[in-house]
């Protein structure tokens, strides 16, 4: 048997490795609220524990940079590309589990093959083509291109949601009377609220965050809040606490929305790994 | 048509369509606009057919063999990082604890944070001179130049990895804790120590977890972009411009749409590589 002293010693090092994981994570959002606090010229030192906290880093990177139509642009592109995805998505996922037809496989490959396409190799020719058909630079370029990975996601999140679903109350529906796609909407639809849920959050994640397509495929009256990050570089370097108060603003809502769904959200990155 | 039939095209059709249109064309056109010599800014029509010649003049250029080199090198740097640090925190973490859901809470960070602002954090944490980690090595006599020649790569590795675990340690948490308990009592009763128990029973349990995790993660290193584009902008000079940002390069900078297109064929062509491995692997789980 371990000796007390060792065992002691373990559970200290546990604990240590614990509040270590935390800081490692934390850390560098700490720094980002911390800096854009401070006043302009005290956020080039790092040494700077004590000051009067300003919210001067706000005020300039809300005025500065049409940050207020930028963010309204994300959140449109990141609501449209999840309502589009969540519905066709589910809509596919659904005839992929209830239907044994020919090439079900095939399609599900081809489905989860689009997923690893990267964004970076699709961004030339969605250039060429969004300027070709007068799409470029607006949020329609954005949704469609954002569409390869939510469409995919989705239905291969909902695959596995509906795969847990039995078909019989919907079985029973259809002898009552009602259409196929009708007993899906009103039985079992509401049953795969939770996983509905879950997928929804990720969509909006990930429409919110993208980058390399919003930087490709929009100059200005399309800009996203995200790709917002180079206007912070001015001709003397970065304005850092206005950047830093960009930055935080720019992550809030997700940030807000991750944790108050965090089940879900483990859910989601983790799925179709440890159950498969 | 039998109504069966209906449903399922009825059902299936737009999705299908849709990641026909936004997907699957846009491949071909970049295979096509890869063939031909394009310069942005002039009319398409003035494109001129060079065959496979783009990709000739590109591996013949050091300066692409050294991006494609890196970047093998970081995907399969951060996937290694991110392995180790993910399986480590995964074991501390996989216990009870009475700050638990905080502390999981906090591994989630990354990954809610766009891949722009997350360049943009460590370049002023990383930063030479008002850095807060040359701030924290300093007394140590450690500080260095984190975004210089030499070790500008070592950083998006890291910022890279930073990102990156938050996703292995979730995978492995959730993998550790969908293990039976039965092999680990049995291995305490036979008098297994911590790390025989890790090596023999852990570890084989967890192979298939980590395998799709480790794949997964592999082809998302290929897609990094954001975080390199704002840390290092692929510099100084070439030193961290990894595949995705020469297609920037080349496309957005120089004009060059024929040679970024080709770059772009390379990138997915490894990407498809890795890619392939991961669902003949996923397939055979399905059947």
């Amino acid at each position: 048997m371990k000796s007390p002293w060792a065992r002691r010693l373990l559970y200290v090092a546990v604990r240590l490795g614990l509040v270590g994981v935390f800081l490692f994570y934390t850390f560098p959002l700490f720094w980002v609220v911390w800096t854009s606090l401070k006043p302009p010229r005290l956020a080039y030192q790092p040494g700077a524990w004590v000051f009067r906290p300003t919210l001067q880093g706000y005020v300039d990177a809300l005025s500065a940079h049409r940050i207020p139509e930028l963010a309204l642009n994300s959140l449109v592109v990141a609501v449209v590309t999840t309502a589009i995805a969540l519905v066709l998505g589910t809509l596919a996922a659904y005839a992929l589990v209830r239907f044994p037809f020919r090439f079900r496989t095939h399609v599900f490959i081809f489905f989860l093959g689009a997923r690893f396409v990267p964004p970076v190799a699709l961004v030339i020719p969605a250039f060429l083509l969004a300027s070709r058909f007068g799409i470029g630079d607006t949020r329609l370029v954005l949704v469609l291109m954002y569409l390869v990975l939510t469409l995919t996601f989705t239905v291969l999140m909902m695959r596995g949601f509906l795969q847990g679903v039995s078909a019989e109350h919907e079985e029973a529906a259809v002898l009552d009377g009602c259409t196929r796609l009708g007993a899906f909407v009103r039985i079992t639809l509401p049953m795969l609220r939770g996983g509905l849920f879950a997928t929804a959050v990720f969509l909006f994640m990930y429409a919110w965050n993208e980058f390399p397509y919003a930087l490709f495929l929009t100059s200005f009256r399309a800009r996203t809040l995200a790709t917002a990050v180079e206007y912070f570089e001015g001709v003397q370097g970065v304005a850092w606490n206005g950047a830093m108060a960009y930055g935080f603003l720019s992550m809030l809502p997700v940030l807000v929305l991750a944790l108050l769904v965090r089940k879900y959200m483990i859910q989601g990155l983790t799925f179709g790994i440890t159950r498969e | 048509m039998k109504s069966r039939t209906r449903v399922v095209v009825l059902t299936l059709m737009p999705a299908l369509l849709v990641i026909c249109m936004v997907a699957v064309v846009p491949i071909i056109f970049q295979f096509y606009t890869s063939l031909h010599s394009f310069r942005l800014g002039y009319p398409w029509e003035s494109r001129e057919f060079l065959g496979l010649d783009n990709y000739a003049r590109l591996f013949a250029r050091p300066t692409f063999r050294y991006s494609f080199w890196i970047t093998v090198q970081f995907a399969f740097g951060v996937t290694f990082a991110s392995l180790v640090v993910g399986l480590t925190f995964a074991l501390l973490l996989n216990r009870p604890f009475r700050f638990k859901s905080m502390v999981v809470s906090s591994v989630l960070i990354p990954v809610t944070i766009s891949p722009g602002v997350i360049g943009l954090i460590w370049r002023l944490m990383l930063n030479t001179e008002f850095g807060v980690v040359n701030y924290f090595l300093r007394p140590f006599g450690m500080d260095a130049n984190w975004l210089g020649r030499d070790l500008a790569f070592t950083s998006i590795l890291l910022v890279s990895t930073w990102f990156a675990s938050s996703f292995m340690t979730l995978v492995c948490l959730a993998g550790l804790e969908s293990l039976p308990s039965e092999p680990f009592e049995a291995a305490v009763v036979d008098g297994a120590n911590v790390l025989q128990r890790f090596f023999y029973i852990t570890l084989p349990l967890l192979q298939p977890v980590l395998f799709v995790a480790i794949l997964l993660q592999q082809v998302a290193t290929l897609h990094v972009f954001g975080i390199i584009f704002v840390l290092t902008g692929g510099g100084p000079g070439n030193r961290t411009n990894v595949l995705a940002l020469e297609v920037y390069r080349q496309g957005l900078n120089t004009g060059n749409m024929g040679m970024a297109a080709a770059v772009a064929g390379v990138l997915a062509v490894l990407a498809l590589g890795l890619s392939t491995l991961l669902i003949s692997r996923f397939r055979r789980g399905l059947r």
